[in-house]
């Protein structure tokens, strides 16, 4: 396996936690685009910090990738303003922007070698063919590629033609990082493979990074902060734990993870009504409302003796390797309901289809929506 | 039109973003002083009398008052439908055999059939009379009737169109599902059932969209029924008496109009074939690979080479009539017939400004044509003006090349228009040229263009190279092949037409396909087939020659196409 | 090829000429002569006067007074050498003619200058030679289909010449003009168009030009093409088995004339070339192929013609030929153009 040895440029080689302090990077606000009478991105209003790697992240069609061509200034918004490092560039042409960019297609100009490829940006700038040979080994040795400037893309792999455009990318030390969709097109292994990659490069260069991805688990793992989009909003934006764990909507609950919905009626700012149980929950604000859904991942799902909790029928049982999940029917609504649990659990209920046990819901772990309709 | 910003106006227009747009424009200038100009000329003067004052409709009153003129739309109407029904018939038999049979002799057939492109459309006609004619081989074969008339019309029009209803039904049987053919053998189905249900619906939109392609060539085409048409007029020729016979240039319009109603609804029709035909073909599909089967192999092999054969006879006898002492009464060869200078036409001068015009259009139009179909398909904004532009690109289609050519000589030949210098030169020739084929040279962009990378450009300027450095370096070069070929297709067509230039030649830019029909109007039989015939083997050279630079640049690209 | 280099040399040594003489004029002249002649009229002409590039624009009759016509706001000619006397009284009519007395025009036929020029007046046009109507007919192809060699017009009318016969169309050919005009004057206009009528209907087809129907039936696709004496005397001597035919009812013949086109940019280079149109020079080299010129005793006896051609011409009023030109040509065209049943 090829690592991240390669030294780093001295001129991107900054110290992140410095950059991090410098501020904000990027600043969006009330970015609007329509198609005619479609509207791509809805007044949206966002701020990177220097340095940070985020992840637009959303169902297609979402508006992440609008979102992304409007900051690169190839598909310029309708109406909004976007402020790179203090300086307005809403209105300025592609050109005029800093940044590099990484396609799902790589792009790379099948005519011309890996060199000139990763040349590319560098000899409209006139340096000189030594300064350029030099900085094209040094970024072909940051993305494991020493030796291959004589190849032309179309003898290398995917993933190496992805890492030939990430270097020519990065050639020209933009302050700004695009990824779009950079990872899709790659099959899986050399996908996981080079997520690490990738996020061990920005990361040591502390170089601005946005991605826009439909992979949830690839912003998980790569973001610092991961941007959650649909419909051409912002649903909303924090930490992969904080959208976990705490999913601001419906939506976002159940585009992360898996997540149980049931139908609830709320009972107070703390408590809520199942069926004709009353569960403690956290402060919430669908205090008014007549219904709301309960919302709980299936591995927060306890699963207990009959006597303890609420009543529930086995379904069926799924073997996941690491956990069984457990589709379950509440007795008392008739709800379906899923669990995540560890093997070793199981065994110590006696689980089997048409078996009855109990239920916990832990306060802790509940969140409550508006409405009632699940979403598709 | 909404054009550019659509913020508050006060966006920044780059350097490049200026130039960009500039270039636009030029584009757009080219097709409305090129074409959509002329165009309103010329109906303008249909309704003119001819003092230039209006006079409504009464020009075309007068036409359906002359049968003279009302009976060439009826002969017109049939001999293009005649042509037609044999051409694409013809065409799909063929067709049929090249991609669904396992027939010997595949490549030297294709390679003869299209040989009928590279001569102008009087080639044909000339032959046919050395075939048929009152002294000619097989006269007897026409039980009685005279090649000079509708057969003769309709034979050669069969020879030169046959090759473009070939290509098209080519591509439009290659693209087969070999998993319909499965099913269908899966369940049992007879192999006349599977062609009636499977076979001529996926080719339905090429037979139909070749059905009017072949239609609006027959019906615009010139050089046929002037040299073999006889007493037998049609609408092309009628334009020709109209304005060159007898200088009635507002009959001329008019008639010039009614050509241009069969050709645009045809036009109209492909288009609307075009645009539903979109989604037919799904990705997945799975080639259809014939299986050897002798005797339906052969049966399509004699059938082929049949068509190939008289391909070849009808090219062999223009040769032959052009080496010919004094058909039919001295037999001996001489190369006398290629001393034009003493003849009608212009002599090889005709020659060197047929190749000085033919290596300017295919120069000039194919970067112009090239830029602008780029310009169109890979810059953002501008919307309403690229659309425009791809409408202006895809019309001339629909302008037959006596229109063109009338409507040239109406607007240029105003004396108040400032361009009123390019009356004339050679340059009109080259701009008429140019414009007369550009839709075909467009589509091939646009093509070469869609199978590019859509992301190259976005990739230049995030690297902040201008956006003609990246054309250059990268689009250009991918698309070298479509380029040569749209530079082949400018330059044999401009060696080989006729109709559009017959009105705009002057004694210094005669070309050499006018010069074929001078010669034979002067009845020079032998110097006519003489320059036709040379017009072929200048235009096959340079067939060859691309043949040998695509083989040679794909060998050099091959490093980098392999996977791409 | 030698003829491919020859040419290839030509046009070389031809471009050197023009780039070396720096004061050449360039002429625009429109000529209805028959192209085989048209470079040895410019080569004479340039033995004399090399200074003067002649560009030539080069149609049937019909076409180039058409044209002229058409020109008329804007004309792109500097002279018209060799077409039709019939056509330039149509041009002089519509004031398109300048008047030039060409050095040494007293000594021309006054038959062949305008009449004007007895008024006092400076000629509008000047003559250079008559063409004479004539009928080609193929001796090898009459005998094989027995289609008789005709003696007459009349004859072309009699039904064993159906679909044989070929002729000119009159709107863009002078020759096909002239014969119309001269079976008017012949047999009067009633009778002329009764002629016609029957002629219509052996008539295999209509040709744009004059010398087409006696190349036709050189090549054997007619056996009769009605046309003019100097084609069927040049075909019959390149070998065609060709027999030019004189109707004894008498000969209809035009004059081929030159003149200066009003308004032209050259006008002292058209007026050099209107003087050596009118030499005897000039006349010399008409009758090389012509039989009758404008300048009395230069006219020599040319081989395949009659030696009494003068006196079988009819007495042609060329005057009368203009003014009816117009309503003629229409008349023809209602009868028998676009008939597409005569294939």
């Amino acid at each position: 396996m090829p690592t991240l040895t390669a030294p780093l440029s001295p001129a991107a080689g900054t110290d992140r936690a410095a950059v991090a302090e410098a501020g904000l990077h990027l600043e969006i606000r009330g970015l609007t685009k329509r198609f005619g009478p479609f509207t791509a991105l809805g007044g949206v209003d966002l701020a990177i910090r220097e340095g940070e790697f985020v992840c637009f992240l959303g169902p297609s069609g979402c508006g992440k990738t609008t979102l992304l061509r409007a900051i690169a200034g190839l598909a310029p918004q309708s109406a909004g303003r976007i402020v790179q490092r203090g300086r307005d560039i809403s209105r300025l042409p592609p050109q005029a922007r800093d940044f590099g960019i990484v396609f799902q297609s790589y792009a790379l100009f099948p005519n011309l070698t890996v060199f000139d490829n990763v040349a590319y940006g560098l000899r409209n700038r006139r340096d000189d063919r030594g300064r350029i040979r030099e900085r094209v080994a040094e970024l072909l040795a940051l993305v494991d590629l020493a030796g291959s400037e004589a190849k032309y893309p179309a003898a290398l792999s995917g993933g190496q033609q992805q890492r030939v455009a990430l270097a020519r990318a990065l050639a020209t030390e933009p302050g700004l990082l695009l990824l779009d969709e950079p990872l899709s097109a790659l099959d899986a292994r050399v996908r996981v493979h080079l997520r690490g990659q990738i996020k061990a490069l920005q990361a040591r260069l502390g170089v601005t990074t946005i991605m826009v991805t439909h992979d949830q688990e690839e912003a998980l793992a790569m973001a610092d902060r991961i941007v959650v989009m649909n419909h051409g909003t912002i649903e909303q934006v924090g930490t992969p734990a904080e959208i976990y764990r705490q999913p601001a909507s419906a939506f976002v609950a159940e585009f992360i993870g898996s997540m149980n919905f049931l139908e609830v009626r709320p009972d107070g700012a703390h408590a809520l009504r199942l069926g004709r149980r009353r569960l403690d929950c956290p402060a919430h604000d669908c205090a008014g409302d007549e219904h709301a859904r309960l919302a709980i991942r299936p591995e927060a799902v306890k699963l207990c003796a009959m006597n303890e909790g609420l009543s529930a029928r086995v379904e069926h049982i799924e073997f996941l390797g690491a956990f069984l999940r457990v589709g379950l029917t509440l007795a008392e609504t008739g709800q379906a309901l899923v669990a995540d649990i560890a093997v070793r659990d199981a065994e110590a209920l006696g689980l089997a289809p048409g078996a009855s046990l109990g239920v916990l819901l832990p306060s802790e772990a509940l969140r409550l929506y508006p409405g009632r309709e699940a979403r598709a | 039109m909404r054009v550019a910003f659509p913020m508050d106006g006060s966006r920044w227009l780059s350097g490049e973003a200026l130039v960009r747009l500039v270039a636009l424009l030029a584009a757009l200038a080219l097709l409305v002083v090129g074409l959509l100009f002329p165009l309103a000329s010329m109906l303008v003067k249909s309704l003119q009398d001819r003092a230039g004052d209006f006079v409504g409709l009464a020009n075309f009153a007068r036409y359906v008052q002359t049968p003279a003129l009302m009976g060439s739309i009826v002969n017109s109407l049939t001999v293009a439908l005649i042509s037609t029904a044999l051409v694409v018939g013809l065409a799909f038999l063929c067709a049929y055999g090249i991609t669904r049979t396992c027939m010997p002799g595949k490549r030297l057939f294709r390679m003869l059939a299209v040989l009928p492109i590279l001569a102008p459309s009087l080639l044909p006609a000339i032959s046919l009379v050395y075939l048929f004619g009152n002294q000619g081989w097989f006269r007897e074969a026409l039980l009685g009737q005279s090649i000079y008339g509708p057969i003769g019309i309709v034979l050669g029009m069969c020879f030169w169109i046959f090759p473009h209803a070939l290509m098209i039904l080519t591509t439009a049987l290659s693209t087969s599902d070999a998993r319909l053919y499965e099913a269908a053998e899966a369940l049992g189905t007879p192999k006349w059932r599977g062609f009636l249900t499977i076979t001529l619906p996926g080719a339905r939109y090429g037979l139909i969209s070749c059905a009017f392609v072949v239609f609006t060539l027959a019906i615009t085409d010139f050089g046929v029924p002037k040299i073999i048409g006889g007493q037998f007029s049609v609408l092309a020729t009628d334009v020709y008496r109209q304005v060159v016979g007898q200088q009635n240039f507002q009959m001329g319009a008019v008639v010039s109009v009614i050509l241009l109603l069969p050709a645009l609804a045809s036009f109209v029709v492909d288009r609307w074939i075009q645009r539903r035909q979109v989604a037919q073909l799904s990705a997945r599909a799975v080639p259809w690979r014939p299986t050897p089967s002798p005797l339906r192999d052969w049966t399509f092999a004699l059938l082929c080479y049949a068509v190939g054969a008289a391909i070849l006879l009808v090219i062999g006898t223009a040769i032959y009539a052009s080496l010919v002492q004094f058909w039919p009464y001295d037999l001996s060869l001489t190369l006398e017939h290629y001393a034009f200078e003493m003849l009608a036409g212009g002599g090889w001068a005709s020659w060197f400004n047929s190749l000085k015009l033919a290596f300017s259009v295919a120069l000039i139009g194919t970067l112009v044509i090239f830029f602008n179909a780029w310009l169109i398909e890979k810059s953002d904004g501008y919307r309403v003006l690229r659309q425009g532009l791809h409408f202006l690109a895809m019309l001339p289609m629909a302008v037959p090349g006596m229109v063109l050519g009338l409507a040239y000589i109406f607007f240029f030949n105003q004396a108040g228009n400032p361009l009123n210098w390019l009356y004339g030169t050679l340059a009109i020739l080259v701009l008429n040229t140019l414009v007369h084929f550009y839709t075909v040279c467009h589509l091939t962009s646009v093509t070469a263009l869609k199978q590019l990378d859509p992301e190259f450009e976005a990739v230049g300027a995030s690297l902040k190279v201008p956006f003609w450095v990246t054309f250059r370096r990268v689009t250009l070069p991918v698309s070298l092949p479509a380029v040569l070929d749209i530079s082949v297709y400018l330059f044999v067509n401009a060696m080989t037409t006729v109709s559009a230039v017959v009105f705009l030649y002057t004694s210094d830019t005669r070309l050499a396909s006018v010069a074929v029909m001078h010669l034979d109007e002067a009845g020079y039989f032998a110097s006519a087939a003489a320059m036709a015939v040379l017009i072929f083997f200048t235009s096959l050279a340079v067939k060859l020659a691309q043949a040998a630079l695509s083989h040679l640049l794909l060998n050099r690209a091959q490093e980098w196409r392999q996977a791409g | 090829m030698s003829l491919f280099t020859r040419s290839l040399l030509g046009g070389a040594v031809a471009l050197a000429m023009t780039t070396g003489a720096q004061a050449a004029t360039e002429l625009t002249v429109y000529t209805a002569v028959e192209s085989d002649d048209l470079q040895k009229y410019a080569e004479r002409f340039n033995e004399a006067h090399p200074e003067i590039e002649i560009n030539w624009v080069r149609d049937s009759t019909g076409v180039i007074t058409a044209r002229l016509l058409a020109e008329k706001d804007n004309p792109q000619a500097d002279v018209v050498w060799g077409l039709a006397a019939t056509s330039l009284l149509v041009l002089e009519e519509e004031g398109l003619l300048s008047r030039y007395a060409p050095e040494g025009v007293e000594a021309l036929d006054p038959k062949f200058v305008d009449p004007a020029a007895r008024n006092g007046q400076d000629p509008a046009w000047v003559g250079m030679d008559a063409w004479v109507a004539a009928i080609c007919y193929n001796t090898i192809e009459g005998e094989r289909q027995g289609v008789p060699m005709p003696t007459s017009w009349e004859d072309l009318t009699r039904p064993e010449y159906r679909g044989q016969v070929i002729m000119p169309n009159p709107s863009s050919s002078g020759t096909g003009y002239l014969n119309v005009a001269s079976w008017m004057q012949l047999w009067g206009e009633e009778g002329a168009w009764d002629y016609m009528d029957r002629l219509h209907d052996n008539i295999a087809r209509y040709t744009h030009s004059g010398s087409a129907p006696c190349n036709l039936a050189a090549s054997g696709e007619a056996v009769v093409g009605v046309s003019f004496a100097f084609r069927g005397a040049r075909l019959e001597s390149q070998g065609a088995p060709i027999e030019v035919v004189f109707p004894e009812e008498g000969l209809g013949w035009d004059m081929e004339a030159a003149a200066i086109i009003e308004g032209g940019d050259n006008r002292e280079a058209a007026e050099t070339l209107l003087d050596w149109a009118a030499s005897r020079q000039a006349n010399e080299l008409y009758n090389e192929g012509y039989a009758v010129v404008a300048y009395p005793g230069v006219a020599q006896p040319i081989d395949n013609y009659p030696e009494d051609i003068a006196e079988r011409m009819i007495d042609a009023d060329f005057a009368w030929a203009a003014n009816h030109r117009d309503r003629l040509l229409e008349e023809w065209q209602r009868r028998y153009d676009g008939k597409s049943d005569s294939q």
